[in-house]
């Protein structure tokens, strides 16, 4: 089954991401800060990384660049998750590298969606 | 004559150029003895070719005379050579002594006697011979030749050959030792005619030439000291002793052009160089017969003398003639310069004052009218110098004073004096009466004057009248005007009334007597004196004026300044208040500056908040819908229905969140219209797509009427979608179930009208105004009942108003409403106006009739203004990380911050790069030492961030390259892995800012550590935050 790293800094939040995704039979890495998140990437190499553009410190798609630059972790998705739902915010997710975009709240079905459009990744389990 | 030259010259040269004498003289002079030398030098040169002329006639003349003397002298020789020689007795006599027949030696005697009777005779012969046809000599006068053999000889051989008669050139005879020649012809037989073979034997004379020579000898004696006449032969050589070269005959041979001439055979007259070099006057002439030239010449020198010596006495004599001439006309200049050097005298004193000079009259008829002329000039100047002080004294008594009563009484008193009154008087007009009244006197006894005169009666009236003098003269003695004397009164001889007038206008009248006659040359004088009393009593009359006005003015004056006071303290409450009411105003802005703030900071804080509450709303609603989507198992219905509950009203809240901030985004300008010509059928579609479900829910069939337009209009897809979702969502919300909702468009020119009719509920008239408003829906229960946010309608309005159009509504309370609303088809600014004015009547209340439409929103991305209603606000259009973290823009945006990273590491720099751009950093990051310095000094960075332990530059020396630039004002961070010692710590710290080991800061803290270095000093830096940590 897919391993999904979800970054996210609300707890709550991170719970409801990890359940769902759960209950739906993904394996999922928690990570609560971008710096956390990009060394759990490149440690646990996950098929998709649920991302949440507003963290402390560096943000969500800063760290998507950063994963982008890293032949490491390059070629893993990136959704984009953001409470944050201005028009432009898609437009930069996508510009940062992300390959899906998501506004919080989100319905379940728009989050497995996001997810299967993903498809498989290449050389994965 | 001593006088003329002393006269001549004293004038200066300058004058003699510049003086009309002087110029006379030099150009007579000229004349003259231009015209004195030229016929001179004319007449030298007729009289000198007329010598010539004459001389070279008579010398022709001389040389044709000689030369014919010559030729005939030669003829006779000849001739007598010939008869001699066909004499028939010499010929019997020579035939009989050749062939020696009887007798021959008798006729050999007579021969001989005969010759010698012949040269002896003749005196000019010796040596004459009778050769034989072999030059035997038959027979001579000298014995000694006899039977002597002449073989060679020309003499003998050419008679021989030729037959004729030979001549043979002068020679000098051995015999008289004189120039001599020979003549010498054939003999023929006797009887025979002259034919060669006939010829017996050979006559020959020896001839002296002496007696040719001897009248030429003559000839040259008369030819003066030079002169000479020349015979040459053929050679040239002289035949005779040359006059000045003695015993030169036939020795010397001339080299001259006339002898040469004459040797050629030419013949003339011409001047020439004689064999002395002297220039002489010559006719040469040929002797064709013998062949000799003949030259009479004389010496050029000795011909002209006594003529040129004629010429000159001529020249001397015009010179005389000129000079004489010039000195008649100096004489008759001096007669005519001199009356006007005396006028120009007579000028010069009368112009330096001395006005009674005058110049002797006389002289001849012009000069006599010159100088009288002159004289009446001087007369005349004179005598309006005498005016001219007379008038001065008037005017000096005019000007003595501005008081009109002194003023007339000495100038009546001036005038009267000046010009020989005894009496005299001035009236002056009195406006009032009417009459003219006696104002001042001067000499008349008390009671002599009238004392009031009526200006339009008798002579006075008349003289009024015509603006003149009038004189009276030839006042009879018995008359009633009288001169009061110490003798009597005395008749005065004239009386002058003379009217006073300024501009037209009646001043007074100035009355004058006298016992003398006047003159009528004065009146003009007078009516001068008249104009200017005028004048001067109109001045007197206009400062009695003034000095009145004066004193009213300084009366008003004072109450002007008291006035004026009274303003000044007014004026300056007046500007007490003024300065009240700027620092009203200034507080005014403050606080609207202040508004401006709070209203940003709204809509910073919807914004913000909105964010804030999706995310709690986020687990609320998706738990809750795991929950009903028995995610987690099946929940009881009590339970259910209350998750139920829970995630509709967390859906609620999310519909006004989301609702707030696309209102909150349309008011702080935010919202950008992606516009294009487009087809609104396809945004319609989708709208009616995503309200399928709700309009299948209650039933309700929608018509859309659009399908088959085929339309365009100018507007966001997006945009127009939310407009058409919103008014359908709410047409369908307060429709009863199986309701009907219709769409439909209009095309006008400028825009297409869309309606979206329903028969639902209604708007009842008094609400149709407020339904635009925020949370106004038409009835507070409606939310209730209905559902919604109340924000819609508003949004939907602010969205058409961007687009330039308008929205408004028209209902029928109970039975249904229609929303109306335009949009442009193209890009018009006019539409705006349009806008306001039906939005007015549409929402006139409403607080967001004046929102920034999408022209204005897009001229500046930072600020847009709204309007009159809200009092200037201003709404915040800064970008997301600026709304969201304001406490970044404390000091410098970050946007504007430079930063510059060395770091040989390029996952460091990535990592840090992308955290500072997140920021909105500005980041130029470098791998090497080298191009860092370069990179720093080029441009200016705000922060460089640098690494110590690099390949090719270590962080050391960077930073010892970058401290010896003091205008670097770049902060410095040290980033280093490296264990540095207290000697290094030291080296840094001089030189830099914060020094950090890697990995010893969180990103929180790092990027606060950038933030705060953006906004201290150095100074401060320095001290509070250099720390390192292990």
């Amino acid at each position: 089954m897919k391993t999904i790293l979800v970054i996210e800094d609300n707890p709550t939040n991170m719970k409801l991401a990890c359940k769902l995704l759960r209950a739906a039979g993904y394996t999922t890495l928690e990570a609560s800060e971008a710096l956390e998140g990009i060394q759990l990437a490149i440690t646990g190499q996950p098929d998709v990384i649920l991302m949440d553009v507003e963290l402390p410190g560096m943000d969500g798609l800063s760290a998507t660049k950063l994963l982008k630059r890293d032949a490491r972790t390059k070629d893993i998705p990136v959704v984009a998750v953001t409470a944050f739902a201005m028009e432009f915010d898609r437009e930069k997710a996508l510009a940062a590298g992300c390959s899906a975009y998501i506004s919080k709240p989100y319905r379940i079905k728009d989050l497995y969606h996001a997810i299967d459009s993903l498809g498989d990744r290449p050389g994965s389990m | 004559m001593k006088n003329f030259w002393q006269r001549f010259s004293d004038i200066a040269p300058l004058e003699m150029i510049s003086s009309f004498r002087g110029r006379l003289l030099i150009i007579i002079s000229l004349i003259t003895i231009v015209i004195a030398i030229s016929s001179g030098i004319i007449n030298y040169h007729l009289t000198m070719r007329t010598a010539r002329d004459e001389f070279q006639e008579s010398f022709s003349m001389m040389s044709n005379i000689l030369k014919s003397d010559i030729e005939n002298w030669i003829y006779e020789r000849k001739f007598e050579v010939v008869s001699m020689a066909n004499n028939p007795l010499v010929q019997d006599a020579l035939l009989k002594i050749i062939n020696k027949e009887t007798g021959y030696e008798q006729s050999t005697n007579d021969l001989q006697v005969l010759l010698a009777h012949f040269a002896q005779n003749r005196g000019i012969y010796d040596g004459m011979i009778l050769l034989d046809t072999n030059g035997r000599v038959m027979v001579s006068e000298i014995i000694e030749y006899d039977n002597s053999l002449i073989l060679i000889e020309d003499i003998y051989n050419r008679p021989l050959e030729t037959g004729e008669v030979y001549f043979k050139d002068v020679y000098l005879s051995p015999n008289t030792n004189k120039p001599t020649i020979s003549i010498s012809a054939p003999v023929f037989a006797p009887g025979s005619s002259g034919e060669i073979q006939n010829i017996i034997g050979v006559m020959s004379f020896r001839i002296t030439i002496q007696e040719v020579l001897e009248p030429l000898l003559a000839s040259t004696a008369n030819l003066g000291a030079t002169g000479e006449v020349v015979l040459v032969n053929r050679e040239g050589i002289s035949l005779m002793d040359l006059r000045h070269r003695p015993g030169s005959g036939l020795k010397y041979q001339l080299q001259t052009e006339a002898s040469a001439r004459a040797a050629r055979g030419e013949e003339g007259v011409g001047e020439f160089k004689d064999y002395t070099g002297a220039q002489v006057l010559a006719a040469y002439r040929y002797i064709s017969d013998t062949g000799w030239g003949l030259v009479v010449k004389k010496g050029q020198e000795e011909i002209f003398a006594p003529w040129r010596a004629k010429a000159i006495i001529q020249i001397v004599v015009d010179i005389g003639m000129a000079l004489l001439i010039i000195m008649l006309c100096s004489i008759l200049l001096n007669g005519l310069i001199r009356p006007l050097r005396e006028l120009t005298e007579g000028a010069l004193a009368i112009s330096s004052g001395d006005l009674d000079k005058r110049v002797v009259t006389g002289g001849t008829i012009e000069i006599a009218a010159l100088r009288q002329a002159f004289n009446n000039m001087a007369d005349n100047v004179q005598n309006r110098i005498d005016d001219k002080n007379k008038f001065h004294e008037v005017l000096k008594a005019l000007l003595f004073s501005i008081d009109m009563n002194t003023l007339l009484r000495v100038t009546v008193e001036s005038v009267a004096r000046t010009y020989g009154y005894q009496v005299g008087a001035i009236y002056i007009c009195d406006q009032e009466q009417g009459l003219l009244v006696l104002s001042a006197t001067y000499g008349a006894a008390k009671g002599f004057s009238i004392q009031k005169i009526s200006p339009t009666e008798g002579l006075i009236g008349e003289a009024i009248k015509n603006k003149e003098i009038s004189v009276l003269r030839n006042i009879p003695s018995d008359s009633e005007y009288v001169i009061e004397t110490f003798t009597g009164p005395i008749a005065p001889k004239s009386v002058l009334h003379i009217p006073l007038f300024f501009e037209e206008q009646l001043q007074g009248l100035l009355a004058l007597a006298s016992i003398n006659t006047s003159e009528d040359e004065e009146n003009d004088v007078m009516m001068m004196v008249a104009d200017i009393m005028a004048v001067a009593i109109n001045q007197a009359r206009i400062f009695k004026q003034t000095q009145k006005m004066s004193n009213r003015l300084q009366v008003l004056n004072e109450e002007l300044t008291a006035q004026n006071e009274e303003l000044k303290t007014q004026s300056e409450e007046l500007a007490a208040q003024s300065e009240e009411l700027i620092a009203q105003r200034r507080d005014l802005e403050d606080k609207n500056q202040a508004l401006e703030r709070a209203t940003q900071h709204k809509s910073e804080f919807l914004a913000k908040m909105s964010h804030e509450l999706r995310t709690p709303l986020n687990a609320i609603l998706g738990f809750s819908e795991a929950l009903l989507d028995n995610l987690f198992g099946k929940l009881p219905n009590k339970q259910q229905e209350c998750i139920e509950d829970i995630h509709s009203s967390g859906e609620h809240l999310l519909g006004l969140i989301n609702d707030i901030l696309d209102l909150s985004k349309i008011e702080a300008g935010r919202t950008d219209l992606a516009r294009d010509h487009i087809n609104p059928t396809q945004p319609l579609k989708e709208a009616l797509a995503i309200i399928a479900t709700e309009a299948g829910k209650k039933n309700i069939i929608i018509e859309n009427k659009l399908e088959s337009e085929d339309l365009l209009i100018y507007a966001d897809p997006d945009k127009l979608k939310q407009i058409f979702l919103n008014l359908l969502s709410n047409a369908i919300k307060f429709s009863h179930n199986d309701g009907f909702v219709s769409i439909d468009v209009e095309s006008q020119t400028d825009y297409l009208e869309f309606s979206v009719a329903d028969n639902g509920i209604g708007i009842p008239p008094d609400k149709k105004r407020i339904i635009f408003e925020e949370f106004k829906q038409a009835d507070n229960t409606i939310s209730r009942e209905y559902g919604g946010t109340g924000l819609g309608l508003t949004i939907t309005h602010r969205l058409v108003e961007l687009h330039g159009g308008h929205i408004w509504v028209e209902s029928d309370f109970g039975h249904g409403s229609i929303f109306k609303f335009t949009i442009p088809k193209h890009t018009v600014s006019r539409i705006t106006a349009d806008t306001s004015i039906t939005t007015s009547e549409a929402a006139p209340a409403s607080d967001f009739s004046e929102v920034p439409t999408e022209e204005s929103a897009s001229l500046d991305e930072t600020t847009v203004k709204a309007p009159k209603t809200g009092g200037g606000r201003k709404y915040s259009g800064n970008n997301s990380s600026a709304l969201l973290e304001p406490s970044i823009c404390k000091h410098l945006c970050p946007s504007d911050i430079q930063i510059l990273l060395v770091d040989d590491d390029k996952h460091v720099r990535d990592y840090l790069t992308t955290l500072l751009e997140s920021k909105g950093y500005h980041v130029t990051s470098t791998d090497n030492g080298g191009q860092a310095i370069k990179i720093a000094l080029q441009e200016h960075h705000d922060i460089i961030i640098l690494d110590l332990v690099m390949p090719d530059m270590s962080g050391f020396k960077v930073l010892k390259e970058l401290s010896e630039h003091p205008g670097l004002k770049s902060k410095i961070v040290v980033f280093s892995a490296k264990d540095l010692t207290d000697d290094e710590k030291k080296e840094i710290n001089r030189s830099t800012h914060l020094i950090y080991g890697k990995g010893m800061l969180s990103q929180d803290e790092f990027l606060s550590l950038i933030e705060r270095l953006n906004g201290s000093d150095k100074g401060d830096s320095v001290e509070n935050h250099t720390s390192y940590r292990r």
